[in-house]
């Protein structure tokens, strides 16, 4: 009974806080902004209790059992960031964001010379990639042929087209150009190809908030019109106070 | 002396960088254990105290509007709600990490709804209202005014037609080859121009990385002496 | 004021209403088109139907709840469904502290359901939960795993109590990784941390929509297997599987009809711009 009630409370807030997100889609409004406060609170309450789980489960613990006190150090390195708030002492915050930083650009550096720069290179010259490509049954693949120079000449060019330190009037500036020519149309397919992909993600996440609001049709309808007529009348109050001022 | 307040900062963010960055090309057994203690550290403890930081932020904002609040403007209470609403779900957070002596706050039943019904709700509707907009940009702004224009928003409608479940069934009989003609777009021109972006973006994180070694970019330690 | 004209002043308003209703037609009567299924979601199923008996697969999911709600959801539970069904050795285990709880939320659909109560927590799969600290934390749990989730399960089981886990200390002890992404962290996050760590390291990608281009760089060099196409993939994959419920083909319809309809005010849009757009005078400025 308890679990039925909360199911059916779920789905009415759930109604209630997406309507409202959308109703900024009509026009600004108290509900939204009630929306927007909510999320604000709810996301940084919900990250600062899982560091704080973590916190207190990865290196508190093993210190209040006496098992593991070398976890004083990052906890102490930690406790500077609250140094933030201080004028005299701000430079102390800087410690734990050079120890973050620090880690941090030497492991992404490390990870992409391999799997970013050189496994993409690798992938694009021979022997990954073929420039006359045969199989073993079928003989010459005159389409797969043609598509590996392209793939090289795009993949070139897109490169070229960023390269702004060669001077143009050289042979060398006048060939990155001409290759700057081929990669910015190949970046306009690209970027294409990325507008219907994005097309495909938002419209997939909002058939997601459409299906849940579907499950219960009182409280889509309700809070829809009572959202509305709210927002109409804040609109015209506003539009009143206009014109007096 | 001053000195110490930046520069001492990036010697040490210099040291753990070629600390970690010589654990991943050299097989050294001492330098691999440390490097492999720092990441544990940094990871689990250093950067969660970060959020607190948000998090004692957010609350000094808010409450720096309640106190700025003019006669007959109402929206100080949509601040005193969330600082309400943001002190009541960290206690309960608290709460849930304690009671289930887990470090994972949603096994508190509470707190786990607010989850499933606030946050899932506030989260899937605020990106999904890009959907409104990009309907509205297709309608007002995407525009074929230079021939590039037009190129990609033809490269867009075909990926688009190829993403839709049924979109190749307008094309009849000619389907499966409008199929291939997707397959063609985004496995060879879109796969080369993203490869590039990609190569260019790794060598730009590179230098990046090097600036910050070498003290040449600081903005990452904050403003002030 | 001509019709095109007209069109061109429409309140914006009218457009997000058309949306409304024209994608909610099929939500409320499903209209059962059609689907081909793409070389990538063949290849991603192949890759976990090859999974051999004994193999140890790290499931991430590294999602946000708005990406779950829309496209990674349905992929999730897919290949959790498929991957349950293989016997292998399954630890779930999240780098964003928001998709930790989705965990908990896969194994509640129902063909998941049914196959995890065949199986024996602790000893056939695992939830390791949030792992915090973003690429330093993948790091840091390639490096040693054991030491990284000190916190132990999702429950606070230490990592001692759990049977799969006895011989999983480092990345080298995962045969395949399938990461469900959202954002950063998430498939290049993998690939400089796992994958340049241990190269023999299978990776397949489930991917939102908007990531899909850049991925194909990373599927066509073979650092990730194969990739799932967004909300498209995840369709294409539940009717290869045989798990398409009414809600799938309601999704997938809706899908088809909110792209029909952006492809439409596209072509308005663009018909109304050249048929109401001055043309050139000699002087050279239009």
């Amino acid at each position: 009974m308890a679990a039925d009630l909360a199911t059916m409370l779920g789905i009415y807030v759930y109604a209630l806080y997406a309507l409202a997100a959308y109703s900024f889609t009509y026009r600004d409004n108290s509900f939204f902004k009630f929306a927007e406060h909510t999320y604000v609170a709810t996301s940084i309450a919900y990250n600062a209790s899982v560091a704080y789980g973590t916190i207190r489960f990865t290196a508190v613990e093993p210190i209040l059992t006496g098992k593991n006190f070398t976890f004083l150090i990052p906890l102490l390195v930690g406790a500077l960031f609250i140094f933030f708030f201080s004028k005299k002492y701000f430079w102390l915050y800087r410690f734990p964001i050079a120890v973050i930083a620090g880690t941090g650009f030497g492991l992404a550096m490390s990870g992409t010379i391999s799997a970013q720069f050189m496994a993409q290179i690798l992938a694009t010259i021979p022997p990954q990639l073929k420039l006359y490509v045969v199989h073993p049954t079928l003989g010459f693949q005159g389409m797969d042929t043609l598509n590996n120079w392209l793939i090289i000449i795009m993949t070139i060019g897109t490169l070229a087209y960023f390269f702004f330190s060669i001077p143009p009037e050289t042979a060398l500036g006048k060939a990155a150009r001409t290759l700057g020519i081929v990669g910015r149309w190949t970046m306009m397919i690209a970027f294409g190809s990325a507008f219907g992909n994005t097309v495909m993600t938002r419209m997939n996440l909002f058939i997601g908030v459409y299906k849940n609001l579907l499950r219960d049709y009182t409280s889509f309808i309700g809070f829809t019109v009572l959202i509305l007529v709210v927002a109409t009348l804040e609109g015209q109050r506003a539009k009143k106070a206009e014109q007096k001022a | 002396m001053s000195y110490r307040r930046k520069e001492i900062p990036i010697v040490l963010t210099t040291i753990l960088a070629i600390l970690v960055i010589c654990s991943v090309f050299f097989k050294v057994p001492e330098v691999q254990q440390a490097a492999s203690q720092l990441q544990t550290w940094t990871a689990n403890v250093v950067v969660n105290f970060a959020v607190i930081v948000g998090f004692i932020m957010v609350i000094k904002m808010h409450k720096s509007r309640i106190d700025r609040r003019k006669p007959g403007d109402k929206s100080w209470m949509f601040s005193a709600w969330l600082i309400g609403l943001l002190i009541v779900y960290v206690l309960l957070g608290v709460y849930g990490v304690e009671s289930s002596r887990s470090a994972t706050p949603t096994r508190d039943p509470t707190f786990r709804w607010i989850y499933d019904n606030v946050i899932v709700s506030l989260d899937s509707s605020m990106y999904s209202m890009l959907a409104f907009f990009i309907a509205s940009a297709a309608f007002r702004a995407f525009k074929a005014r230079t021939k590039e224009a037009a190129v990609l928003l033809l490269s867009g409608a075909a990926l688009m037609l190829y993403n839709a479940p049924a979109g190749s069934v307008i094309f009849g009989p000619l389907a499966p080859q409008f199929n291939l003609l997707g397959e063609w777009i985004l496995n060879v021109p879109n796969m080369a121009g993203f490869r590039g972006i990609v190569i260019g973006a790794a060598v730009g994180a590179i230098s990046l990385g090097i600036r910050v070694m070498t003290g040449r970019e600081r903005g990452y330690l904050g403003g002030g002496e | 004021m001509s019709l095109w004209k007209r069109l061109e002043a429409v309140d914006v308003r009218m457009i997000y209403l058309v949306l409304w209703i024209l994608v909610g037609i099929p939500l409320l009567s499903p209209l059962y088109l059609p689907l081909s299924i793409s070389p990538d979601t063949v290849k991603y199923h192949d890759a976990v139907e090859a999974l051999p008996a004994g193999a140890v697969v790290a499931f991430g999911m590294d999602v946000s709840p708005a990406g779950y709600g829309g496209e990674l959801g349905p992929q999730a539970r897919a290949t959790a469904t498929h991957v349950l069904r293989k016997p292998v050795k399954v630890i779930f285990l999240s780098f964003w502290e928001t998709g930790a709880p989705l965990i908990e939320s896969v194994w509640k659909d129902p063909f998941v359901a049914a196959l995890i109560k065949t199986k024996e927590y602790g000893k056939d799969y695992v939830n390791l939960g949030w792992i915090p600290g973003t690429e330093t934390g993948m790091a840091s749990f390639a490096t040693d795993i054991w030491k990284t989730a000190e916190k132990g399960d999702y429950k606070g089981t230490k990592l001692a109590d759990l049977p799969i886990m006895t011989n999983v200390k480092t990345v080298d002890d995962f045969y395949m990784l399938i990461c469900i992404e959202t954002g950063t962290p998430g498939g290049p996050e993998y690939l400089r941390q796992w994958q340049a760590r241990n190269p023999k390291l299978k990776m397949i990608v489930g991917s939102l929509g908007v990531s899909v281009p850049a991925n194909m760089a990373y599927v066509a060099s073979g650092q990730y297997m194969s990739i799932l196409r967004g909300g498209r993939g995840a369709t294409e994959y539940q009717r290869l599987l045989n798990i398409v419920t009414p809600a799938d083909v309601q999704g997938a319809d809706a899908m088809t009809m909110s792209h029909v309809v952006v492809l439409a005010f596209l072509a308005i849009g663009n018909i109304a711009y050249f048929a109401t757009k001055k043309p050139k005078t000699s002087g050279g400025k239009a």
